[in-house]
């Protein structure tokens, strides 16, 4: 895609942002950095350790190069020349370039960043997926054969999901699309705290590094959840998951404080609270659930890491193992929502576009999404059933019950938008109601698990595993999928092939309903989880279930691969191909440069299709 | 009115054809069950999945009605001659049956399950029958033993830990970890979770604490005969933990008495 | 800290555009949900300390440093303060002799709340100690990047000199310290007295 120079955020300081003379590229600049910091707090701490018989790299030392060579790699890429040295009065010399380059390099343009985002986040999709095939290798057979241990095996079970949880599902359509769309959305040409947004994007790839490489610290055997005690007496690889994620974490933290701010205060004139978009009204949840429970578990994981290399006896039997887990699942069941919840939004904000018909109940989508949020924060242990004394059982499952109403309300929305409308049958369309279907399933089959008689049986087992992956894989990653297809056209001005589009969301979903709902039957018959082998009367549906995986794994690359070739390739779309009525729409497709040139004023709701609605936005000229 | 009455219909026939379907699967939903505990889990499974089929159904008709009956016909370019925004009878009626139904819910199978099974804890341990067997977990393998009985710890004729529980009599399991839980070891162990499939029930053990878990056997079996007859670990606790398993072999009370009397042999002579 | 972007054209530079109304209001709003979000570890941290250790100090806690800390940080307050005060009125050099004392008085904060947690007379495997080094460590960890941030805006109000337009710089800072002292005075008297 093309940049003319005088769309360019800098071009009013009346001189062209020209490509600066040749320099290195900021990210082979940040390795750089990162390695030298590396080195020197290593070798530093390494020195001063009294501890004769430690090796150059210890678990002490590894922590602080580790943050020597985050610091490093942050600096080198943009941080040192856009943001420490103005903070401290210097004159700036970084100039923003234009073309490609711009998205190898620190940028405050929302819309880079958001790109950024979703291209980091997908990397890691990539990583991480590739683990869940190598996963799926193993089970094909009932003993080793693929590892060789079954901590090799256990280390990519955590691997496969921290990148997930961390990198994907609380990233891509928050820090990704969040960045890229809500400015937009509320009619700002940046958002609030854009030259932080630059540089928390960074931090992405390195966390998507560090736990990808924590194996070469040493095995780790915890999955993605890290539960102590076992984590204080795993291999060193442990140390690179509570730093990866903390930086991973820390990223999302950031994109909370700056969407919420610019949610609540760069709303274009009119845009008030009733005609905000729900998509915004969904950031916005999601945003306030980071910004409480993501310092939480950063804390947590502090502490864990502590018990780790210090060592603190904090969470062994001596201790108390069970708060540690407490603290992990006060913060991991509002993830759970952190990653749904936008993909909730996002049904409620395709669906009445493709269906040209007023968006149904709207304040009762809100009200979902809000106490969706506010209960979140409530239901925790019941991650703890089989863990936890019975006096606190019932009160938990009572509020796990009582959660599923609020998530409802999305589908009453959906439901209400569909009836009697005129549909239009697209990939964006298809992908919003597999997406529907699949997170049905998942959210029915959390019916089961949320009562703890039942759950004694189903926890710990593929059961379970089928429910998450129903909800993050056929919630989250559908809706994502379907939010790449809806807004191409605004991304770069292309369009797909809906044929090919089509073909890839149905294949997506037989292939993933094939895997996935065969781990509830799977799980019922006894097969527990993070095991590389099992009995052997579980063999043959497994191996059957690793062949529905690697198809759907071939689907995910099929898809991607298209939604790529479309970007580059596609026929050319319309300014405005859905028709829809959202402020993202009046910005040009592609949106590059100032996404609006004259004050955008709200003067009706988006969501109104009937004929006497009139236009949402006028411009003032 | 039309839609609405036909969409009605269907779903009330298609209801009433998949709660029977889930009648049939819904008794087979635990695959297997060897206790009262698997049993009473099995009916609250059974009825939940009864309850929630008519709503899969209504959603699920639904998406197929957006994609046959309400889809865009070629050509037609217009906007939804509907444009409802609300409609109070429809929210209305969505809100309070989510609510009666998740009420409901917890209070059947909920909390009456949970009830159950906390009362049978107690008739357990009132009982003169009860049949107390000390579980004891560790990286990586579980032992048992029978403190009634005299038996420290019970193993096959291969020398492996085994678990042997006499059919249709109460066992308390008392579950802790490995340890002698003096407080000046560090690390003592980590969690585990003991599970057997086949009885419906899972305990964590918690190093420093105590758990409990009350199973009736009621099914004759071994781990040989089925798979879902064994001791697993449930909670990932190490590199040993796929290998953490014991066999299990649930045999008729005079059996249990012999292999009692076999055991004391065995202990006595080593 | 936080600097403005608004539709201005130099997005790159802070404290050197006038702010609006709104501009202000964004900025106070991002800047209390950041000190809400930087609040909750410290909740942690306590609600940890009753878990774990209940309500008991250990007697050999070293307490001299505790109090000495708290009057450095007040008076690096303070003159925090009076730094606010020069921005009210645009006198730059009073700025910058407030800050002067305020770091000189937030670094030997930093030093003294170091000194109980690392000064090894607690055992890191007590029960207190784990909870008490930790949670000292963090309050330290805070204040260093506030220290951080002090020495940015001493040194962006020196070389900026009449550049600049806005002294939101200087008021959040000020902000900010005046957070850190709330949460270490908490932070002090939840460990040694209750």
């Amino acid at each position: 895609m093309s940049v003319t120079p005088g769309n360019s955020p800098l071009q009013a300081t009346g001189e062209l942002p020209v490509v600066p003379r040749r320099r290195m590229s900021p990210p082979m600049k940040g390795v750089i950095w990162a390695a030298i910091g590396f080195l020197l707090l290593n070798s530093i701490v390494s020195g001063i350790d009294p501890d004769v018989l430690h090796s150059y790299v210890n678990q002490v030392s590894v922590v602080f190069g580790w943050m020597g060579a985050m610091v490093g790699w942050l600096f080198g890429v943009g941080g040192w020349d856009a943001l420490v040295k103005p903070a401290f009065g210097f004159p700036l010399k970084w100039k923003e370039t234009v073309g490609w380059r711009r998205y190898f390099e620190y940028s405050t343009d929302h819309k880079v960043i958001g790109i950024q985002y979703m291209v980091s986040s997908g990397l890691g999709f990539l990583i991480a997926g590739i683990a869940a095939m190598m996963m799926r290798l193993q089970l094909m057979s009932d003993h080793m054969w693929l590892f060789q241990y079954s901590k090799g095996y256990l280390t990519t079970v955590g691997v496969h999901g921290t990148i997930m949880m961390f990198s994907v599902g609380t990233v891509f359509m928050v820090g990704g699309l969040g960045n890229y769309l809500i400015p937009m959305m509320v009619g700002s040409n940046s958002s609030a705290f854009s030259r932080l947004s630059g540089i928390s994007v960074w931090m992405v790839p390195a966390g998507i590094m560090t736990v990808a490489f924590s194996p070469l610290l040493g095995d780790w055997t915890t999955g993605w959840r890290g539960y102590q005690p076992l984590a204080s007496q795993d291999g060193d690889g442990i140390i690179f998951y509570y730093l990866g994620v903390f930086i991973l974490l820390l990223s999302s933290l950031i994109v909370a404080l700056n969407l919420v701010a610019t949610i609540v205060f760069k709303r274009a004139p009119g845009l008030t609270w009733n005609r905000l978009p729900m998509y915004a009204w969904g950031m916005l949840a999601v945003s306030f659930l980071n910004i409480i429970w993501i310092p939480e578990i950063m804390m947590t994981f502090i502490l864990a890491l502590l018990a780790k290399i210090v060592p603190l006896p904090l969470f062994t039997a001596v201790g108390s193992p069970m708060v540690y887990l407490q603290m992990f699942w006060l913060f991991g069941h509002p993830e759970v929502y952190i990653v749904v919840v936008p993909a909730l939004a996002l049904w409620m904000e395709i669906l009445p576009v493709l269906s040209k018909k007023t968006l149904f109940a709207r304040q009762w989508g809100v009200i979902g999404l809000v106490f969706v949020m506010l209960l979140s924060g409530m239901v925790w242990a019941h991650h703890l059933f089989p863990t936890q004394g019975n006096s606190t059982i019932l009160p938990i499952s009572f509020f796990t019950e009582m959660i599923s109403i609020p998530t409802g309300f999305a589908f009453m929305v959906a439901i209400g938008t569909i009836w009697k409308s005129k549909f239009t049958l697209n990939t964006p369309s298809l992908l919003v109601l597999m997406s529907m279907f699949n997170f049905l399933i998942g959210g029915l089959t959390g019916v089961f698990l949320a009562d703890p008689m039942v759950n004694m049986q189903l926890h710990d087992t593929f059961f379970v595993v089928g429910h998450f992956h129903y909800t993050i894989i056929g919630g989250m990653v559908f809706s994502s999928f379907a939010a790449m297809y809806y807004y191409l056209p605004k991304f770069s001005g292309r369009t797909f092939n809906d044929k090919w589009g089509q073909f890839g969301a149905y294949w997506i979903f037989i292939a993933f309903n094939a895997t996935f709902f065969q781990f509830f039957i799977v799980g019922l018959r006894g097969m527990n989880r993070w095991v590389p082998v099992y009995p052997h009367y579980l063999m043959w549906q497994n191996f059957e279930i690793s062949i529905c995986a690697f198809l759907l794994g071939f689907g995910f690359l099929y898809n991607i691969g298209y939604i790529i070739w479309a970007w580059v390739k596609g026929p050319a779309a319309e300014e405005n191909p859905w028709k829809a009525k959202t402020l993202e729409w009046y910005a040009p497709s592609p949106a590059v440069g100032t996404n609006f040139e004259t004050e955008p004023q709200v003067v009706n709701g988006f969501y109104d299709y009937s004929d006497g609605a009139g236009e949402a936005v006028v411009f003032q000229s | 009115m039309g839609d609405f009455w036909g969409f009605g219909i269907i779903w009330v026939v298609l209801s009433v054809i998949a709660d029977w379907i889930a009648s049939i699967v819904g008794r087979h939903f635990y695959v297997f069950t060897a206790s009262v505990q698997a049993q009473e889990g099995q009916a609250a499974a059974s009825f939940l999945l009864m309850t929630v089929v008519p709503i899969f159904v209504f959603v699920v008709m639904m998406l197929f009605y957006a994609l046959f009956r309400f889809r865009r016909r070629k050509g037609d370019t217009g906007s939804s001659t509907s444009q409802v925004k609300f409609n109070k009878a429809y929210v209305g009626l969505w809100v309070t049956l989510s609510l009666v139904v998740n009420l409901f819910l917890f209070v059947h199978p909920t909390a009456s399950a949970m009830q159950v099974y906390w009362q049978e804890g107690q008739a357990y341990n009132k009982s003169s029958n009860e049949l107390i067997v000390d579980v004891t977990a560790q990286q990586w393998g579980w032992s048992f033993s029978y403190p009634q009985y005299g038996i420290q710890e019970s193993v096959d004729s291969n020398g492996n830990d085994v678990l042997y529980l006499p059919v249709d009599r109460p066992v308390k399991f008392v579950l802790n970890s490995y340890g002698d839980g003096d407080g000046l070891s560090e690390q003592i162990d980590v969690i585990h979770s003991f599970w057997i499939p086949a009885f419906g029930m899972k305990t964590d053990v918690i190093p420093g604490e105590t758990r409990y878990e009350y199973i009736t056997p009621t099914v004759i079996s071994d781990t040989q005969q089925n798979g879902m007859m064994r001791v697993q670990c449930a909670e990932v606790c190490g590199p040993g933990h796929p290998y953490m398993e014991s066999n299990l072999h649930v045999v008729s009370q005079s059996n249990f008495a012999s292999w009692v009397q076999q055991q004391l042999k065995l202990q006595s002579g080593s | 800290m936080a600097a403005s972007s608004n539709q201005s054209n130099d997005v790159l530079y802070p404290m050197q555009t006038p702010l609006s109304r709104a501009d202000l209001f964004k900025l106070k709003g991002g800047l209390t949900l950041f000190l809400i979000g930087l609040a909750v570890p410290i909740l942690l941290l306590l609600e940890m300390r009753y878990v774990v250790a209940g309500g008991y100090v250990a007697p050999q806690v070293t307490q001299w440093p505790a109090i000495a800390a708290t009057v450095a940080m007040l008076l690096s307050g303070l003159f925090t303060v009076a730094g606010s005060k020069s921005a009210k009125k645009a006198n730059r050099p009073g700025i910058v002799r407030s800050y002067n004392w305020a770091i000189l008085f937030a670094l030997i904060a930093i030093i003294l709340i170091g000194i109980p947690a690392f000064n090894g007379v607690l055992d890191p495997v007590s029960h207190y100690g784990e909870t008490f080094i930790p949670t000292m460590g963090t309050i330290d960890v805070y204040l260093f990047f506030t220290w951080i941030g002090m020495l940015a805006t001493r040194s962006r109000v020196k070389r900026l000199g009449n550049k600049i337009e806005n002294y939101w710089g200087v008021y959040a800072t000020n902000i900010v310290l005046w957070f850190m002292f709330v949460c270490w005075v908490v932070t002090w008297v939840q460990l040694y007295y209750l």
